[in-house]
């Protein structure tokens, strides 16, 4: 262990199209998935994480680095975490909190699925429904009386930009 | 469903718990499962712990850096497009802005002014750019001015610029009774108020505020209120703004009678009220408090005991039923606006 040697253990973590990275234990055990992996004494070789894939894992990784460099200071790590987000797209936060929630690491879960909402907050119901490939299983007559019900809420709907 | 998504209902759930009211609503159309999970009673629970229900923090009303011995009396106004305002009648230095659906506070500070004063509120919307615009009107209660009006001062709040200005007006022979609220479209707001023309009686009528065209202008009253007609104290008379139109009841301060109900198209405040037919029969002192557009009235009553207790007349099917208010002893209750809810209310 670490702490005996005084050097740090590195972690293999392989995605599910294959892809190899190396990272720091201290930082790979924010994910409880693979901490518990560690305690059980399955980290000896290569972790495999079957739901993730290369990209994505690598971008969870910058996090995992990211955010445990920075000291227990809870401003600082929102704002790492606000700075980190910022300039992903739908598509990878999907891919991320999906990730999070397979690696079970609760901080980037909250932020994701905070930053989701927040993206999604003012959207048209096709726009989510393409999003999250969601197909319509509503008739247009359930459709409609759904819609009835909380009409007030189809105002202020932004224009959809994704087409 | 995606297969990414549809294997990971907690991450939707997840996601879900997130969003604004508005947007919840919203999107129970986008799937069933999607409605199953948000009118879930589990999801309710999750998302009232999650810190997002309506927890109005109302200590910036008591905050002041001229007088910190004032005396609270926070009103409410609106909704107006979802936002309502939160000030205080005496000399506070800010007022709240809270988004219904958002679930978000904006605090504006208030121009420093010297006098002794009296507030009201009143926002809207224009409608060139849907730029939020509050209306101060404050009365300088200590000095009354040459020939006995009561100094007038308003300042108008630019949403977009953040900033207030002074607004020449003509109001100084008027009497602010109390603010009535702002039409649905937010293009006007409304006060009762009391005019005093030099040298003759007092008479009651409904101020107007113009967010489109900056204006102020006064209606009267139906004929049966002129002059006089209000110092005989057997009616009172309470004006509510429903959809785009102004609303108004006289009830008798005894109680137990009909109340009469009037209307007036608000677009422009000209032409007459309309009478529309009385409501009741009453038993009890019945006070009304709040209107929920065309379907029918909030009364507040007090019983033989002299206990409060409020119901709801259905203008169409002319029914009286009982509404049980949770509150504490000493809460005042102010009737805002019925949305809708996320759990089905079963009966």
């Amino acid at each position: 262990m670490a702490a005996e040697t005084g050097t740090p253990t590195t972690l293999t973590l392989k995605s599910n199209d294959d892809e190899l990275f190396s990272v720091a234990e201290s930082a790979a055990i924010l994910s409880v998935t693979i901490r518990n992996m560690v305690e059980d004494g399955c980290a000896g070789g290569v972790i495999p994480l079957d739901n993730v894939d290369g990209k994505t894992l690598a971008s969870v990784i910058t996090y995992m680095n990211g955010i445990s460099a920075i000291p227990a200071d809870e401003e600082k790590k929102k704002s790492y975490r606000d700075k980190f987000l910022s300039d992903k797209d739908f598509e990878t936060l999907a891919d991320m909190v999906l990730a999070a929630n397979y690696l079970n690491m609760s901080c980037l879960m909250d932020a994701v699925s905070a930053k989701i909402a927040q993206v999604m907050e003012k959207k048209s119901v096709g726009w989510v429904r393409r999003k999250f490939g969601i197909e319509n299983d509503y008739t247009p007559e359930e459709e409609a009386a759904v819609k009835e019900e909380h009409k007030w809420t189809f105002e202020g709907v932004e224009t959809d930009d994704d087409n | 469903m995606n297969p990414r998504f549809s294997d990971n209902e907690d991450v939707v759930m997840e996601i879900l718990l997130r969003l604004p009211l508005k947007s919840l609503f919203r999107f129970k159309t986008v799937q069933k499962s999607w409605n199953t999970i948000i009118s879930m009673p589990i999801f309710a629970k999750l998302y009232v712990e999650s810190g997002r229900e309506l927890n109005l923090n109302s200590d910036f009303l008591h905050k002041s850096p001229i007088d910190s011995g004032e005396i609270c009396c926070p009103k409410i106004s609106g909704p107006v497009k979802d936002l309502i305002c939160i000030y205080n009648v005496y000399a506070t230095q800010r007022i709240a802005i809270f988004d219904l659906s958002a679930v978000k506070m904006e605090i504006i500070e208030l121009p420093i002014h010297t006098w002794h004063i009296l507030r009201s509120i009143g926002f809207g919307f224009n409608d060139r750019d849907n730029e939020l615009v509050v209306v101060q009107l404050l009365s300088c209660t200590g000095g009354i001015g040459s020939r006995g009006y009561i100094d007038k001062r308003v300042d108008l709040y630019f949403g977009n610029k953040k900033s207030w200005s002074k607004c020449k007006h003509h109001l100084d022979d008027l009497t602010i009774k109390k603010a009535i609220g702002t039409c649905k479209n937010g293009s006007f707001c409304f006060w009762l108020v009391e005019t005093q023309p030099y040298n003759s009686g007092r008479f009651m009528c409904v101020l107007s505020f113009d967010f489109n065209n900056r204006r102020f202008r006064k209606a009267r009253f139906p004929r049966l209120f002129y002059d006089g007609a209000l110092d005989g104290k057997k009616e009172k008379i309470k004006i509510f703004v429903n959809d785009n139109s102004l609303v108004l009841f006289s009830y008798p301060i005894l109680g137990g009678k009909l109340l009469g109900r009037w209307v007036l198209n608000v677009s422009g405040m000209i032409g007459e009220w309309t009478k529309l037919p009385s409501i009741g029969p009453f038993s009890q002192l019945s006070k009304p408090v709040a209107t929920w557009e065309n379907h029918g009235i909030f009364l507040k009553c007090i019983d033989r005991e002299g206990k409060t207790y409020f119901v709801f007349y259905d203008y169409a099917t002319r029914e009286i039923r009982n509404i049980e208010i949770p509150r504490k002893k000493h809460d005042r209750v102010k009737v805002v606006e019925y949305k809708g809810n996320l759990v089905s209310i079963r009966t």
